[in-house]
């Protein structure tokens, strides 16, 4: 399958195969965007998204897809349902992501797969003080309910399965609920409650065989294309709004102060998106991502997209708020996928 | 998306290996020059005796005039104007050949004006210039606003006015200047002619003492009575011809010349990094352990920064290879880079203060120059202008 135009050594042009995967995806997201439906905030409408998601079988899709295909493929799936729906995006795309390794785990945990399982996509670090944390997501479900695995931030062993009672009784745990821009999310933030390296004395100890590692990689790849499209939304709503709304007998994008932000909007958006397909393209690029690159150009997008919309960028009603939000978020999450392999 | 430059460098060398090596020498020699080019405000004359000028001559030409497999394609002209840069940007600013005179000859041109305008970059035995002369006194970043005349006169035309910041003015052999027949048709009266420095009324009034980039000079030119040919208007036989727009022939330079520059650019910030990169451990940085870390993590960041700058330029290129509308991307890959290449220069400016002088003086060079980079060839402000009005962000291209 050809991912990308390889007749010259630089091209941007998208291949036809790659086509194929981007409008499918758009199917689903004009069907759950989150500024065109309506009762958006509604159980039933985020039900009814993550369902849309995952009928497009992305684990199923992956798996059919050679190995320097994946991630391309992934990247185009989050960017464009990201842009539209990103809990839902991010919810259903990483249970296609985990699948796989629930399934090579074996009974029982291969019954999973039909289930939420929650397991920590790392430690966010070790600590000053010597003592590991984890940190789990849950955009759009409960995790006091799921079953927690910790994954080790070094080597390649799970420990688990935990319930939410195990580990409050074991370690420090955090609920954060809801999550900052998902009124539906959840994040878990584990610690030892003894400052040294924790050893675990319940539960098992699994070798994941490098799928874990595989699978924090590729929620890598999933979180940096959930940013890439809210940044794309970002401009989008910002160059809408500034079109339509008026000062001084014009629209604000004719005044000059406005239009040199929508620009600076246009140009970080399209740094962005560049930036990480060149690190997740599968192509010779080869760049590794820093986060903190990818942290500083999706920030500047949607605190720009913020600005142009004034006060009502800061209020409910438009995008603006659940963008900057959201991408704070994500932007987190990506931050704790680096504790493994740092930038 | 695809990008593998290390298949164009070796495309290159397969297809102009000559020039290939021209270049690599050149780089080597550059870094002593440039210190020297800086000083002086000029390129060191035993430069030419170095080098074969004549294949510097051709570096810019159109290939079908002569020009080198070496920069037949926005994109190869990329990626060697970024290793160029990566040494001195001011030198390859003011080197020799048609600059940016060449793409407005090139696409507005007759035959014959392109065949004469071009070959007389033939010439192995010296280097030799082209400019462009668009911006007035009264006339910068609204280009189309200029105010320079040109007045038929039986076969001739008769110009009239004053024309600023044109990169290689003094040493130009020939200037493609514009002029409007007249200026209450805006850019539709706007006509561009090749003017030759012998040519009487037309006169150097001065070079400019800059700031930064002081090897590519920039110069301040006058017409007075000017009379050239009515052939010398591009894209006119002197007795009939379509209407031109000319001001079409200049944005065609930009578009040719931005991703070039923008690559000029980043080459420099990268070349600043590595020194920077190399000196943030040594005991002439006059930093702390900690700051140290905190540098190099930073200076991570810059290096990410700049990937994306490259990706901008690139796409740019690919554009205009392609034949594509490229003068968004151009300027976004423009503006993206001169901001970045200040905040850069900024970054090691504060955090490079007590180095030895020796070690900061790379640092001091950057910094003057990298405020060039967000003025020439369209200040950042006027690029950003430009990107709010093209830029369509629901369009297949901004996905």
């Amino acid at each position: 399958m050809n991912m990308s135009d390889n007749h010259t050594p630089v091209s941007f042009a998208v291949s036809a195969d790659m086509q194929s995967f981007i409008d499918a995806a758009q199917v689903v997201a004009r069907d759950v965007d989150m500024d065109k439906v309506s009762q958006r905030d509604s159980q039933a409408s985020l039900d009814h998204a993550l369902q849309a998601v995952s009928a497009l079988q992305v684990d199923a899709l992956l798996e059919s897809l050679g190995a320097d295909e994946r991630d391309p493929v992934l990247l185009q799936l989050a960017h464009t349902l990201g842009a539209a729906r990103p809990e839902a995006a991010w919810q259903s795309l990483l249970a296609a992501l985990e699948r796989p390794l629930w399934q090579a785990l074996g009974e029982p945990f291969a019954k999973a797969q039909t289930g939420r399982v929650a397991w920590a996509v790392g430690a966010t670090d070790t600590m000053s003080d010597g003592s590991p944390r984890w940190v789990v997501w849950s955009p759009a479900s409960t995790l006091t309910s799921d079953v927690i695995w910790l994954l080790q931030a070094e080597g390649d062993r799970m420990v688990g399965p935990y319930t939410l009672a195990d580990l409050q009784k074991a370690f420090d745990v955090t609920v954060e609920e809801p999550v900052m821009g998902l009124p539906s999310g959840q994040a878990l933030w584990i610690r030892t409650k003894v400052a040294t390296q924790w050893a675990p004395q319940t539960g098992l100890a699994l070798s994941t065989a490098g799928m874990a590692e595989a699978a924090r990689h590729q929620h890598q790849v999933l979180l940096a294309g959930l940013l890439t499209g809210m940044a794309q939304r970002v401009s989008q709503a910002a160059y809408a709004y500034a079109k339509t709304r008026q000062s001084g007998g014009k629209p604000i994008m004719q005044h000059q102060a406005v239009a040199l932000r929508l620009a600076d909007i246009a140009m970080n958006q399209q740094a962005l998106w560049l930036y990480v397909q060149a690190c997740f393209g599968g192509d010779k690029a080869g760049t590794t991502l820093s986060i903190g690159h990818v942290h500083e150009l999706a920030s500047r997008v949607t605190r720009d997209g913020v600005q142009v919309a004034g006060a009502h960028g800061f209020v409910e009603g438009l995008p603006f708020k659940r963008l900057f939000e959201q991408t704070r978020t994500v932007l987190t999450a990506l931050r704790a996928t680096a504790a493994v392999q740092p930038q | 998306m695809h990008i593998d430059t290390k298949h164009v460098i070796a495309q290159i060398q397969r297809e102009d290996h000559d020039s290939w090596q021209l270049m690599q020498s050149l780089l080597n020699d550059l870094g002593g020059l440039a210190q020297e080019a800086d000083r002086l405000g000029d390129m060191p004359e035993h430069l030419w005796g170095r080098v074969p000028v004549g294949l510097l001559n051709r570096m810019n030409l159109p290939v079908v005039h002569g020009g080198l497999p070496l920069t037949a394609t926005a994109v190869r002209r990329c990626v060697v104007f970024e290793q160029v840069g990566r040494v001195c940007p001011g030198l390859p600013i003011g080197m020799p050949g048609p600059g940016l005179s060449m793409p407005p000859v090139f696409a507005l041109g007759t035959p014959e004006q392109q065949s004469s305008y071009f070959a007389r970059f033939h010439d192995e035995s010296r280097p030799v210039w082209g400019a462009f002369a668009i911006t007035e006194p009264e006339a910068g970043s609204d280009a189309t606003a200029l105010r320079m005349s040109a007045r038929r006169d039986g076969d001739d035309y008769i110009l009239n006015g004053n024309k600023c910041f044109i990169t290689n003015g003094r040493r130009a052999d020939a200037v493609v200047v514009f002029a409007t027949l007249d200026a209450s048709k805006g850019r539709f009266g706007i006509r561009a002619f090749i003017v030759d420095k012998h040519t009487p009324g037309f006169s150097v009034d001065r070079c400019e003492d800059m700031m930064g980039l002081r090897a590519s000079q920039l110069t301040a030119l006058s017409f007075q009575d000017c009379r050239v040919p009515a052939s010398s208007m591009l894209g006119h036989n002197g007795k009939r011809g379509p209407l031109i727009d000319a001001f079409t022939g200049a944005q065609s330079a930009w578009d040719y010349m931005r991703p070039a520059l923008s690559a000029v650019i980043n080459g420099s910030c990268f070349g600043v990094l590595d020194a920077a990169r190399e000196a943030v451990s040594g005991k002439d940085a006059g930093l702390s352990t900690l700051q140290a870390q905190v540098v190099q993590r930073d200076l991570k960041v810059f290096q990410a920064r700049l990937e994306s700058a490259r990706l901008l330029a690139l796409r740019a290129a690919w554009r205009y290879d392609q034949g594509q509308r490229a003068s968004l991307d151009a300027s976004m890959a423009k503006a993206f880079s001169s901001t970045l290449s200040m905040e850069l220069g900024q970054y090691l400016s504060h955090h490079f203060a007590l180095a030895e002088p020796g070690q900061r003086a790379r640092f001091d060079k950057f910094y003057r120059d990298a405020k060039a980079f967000d003025i020439l060839e369209g200040t950042g402000d006027m690029q950003r202008l430009m990107i709010s009005r093209a830029f369509d962000p629901t369009a297949e291209q901004a996905a």
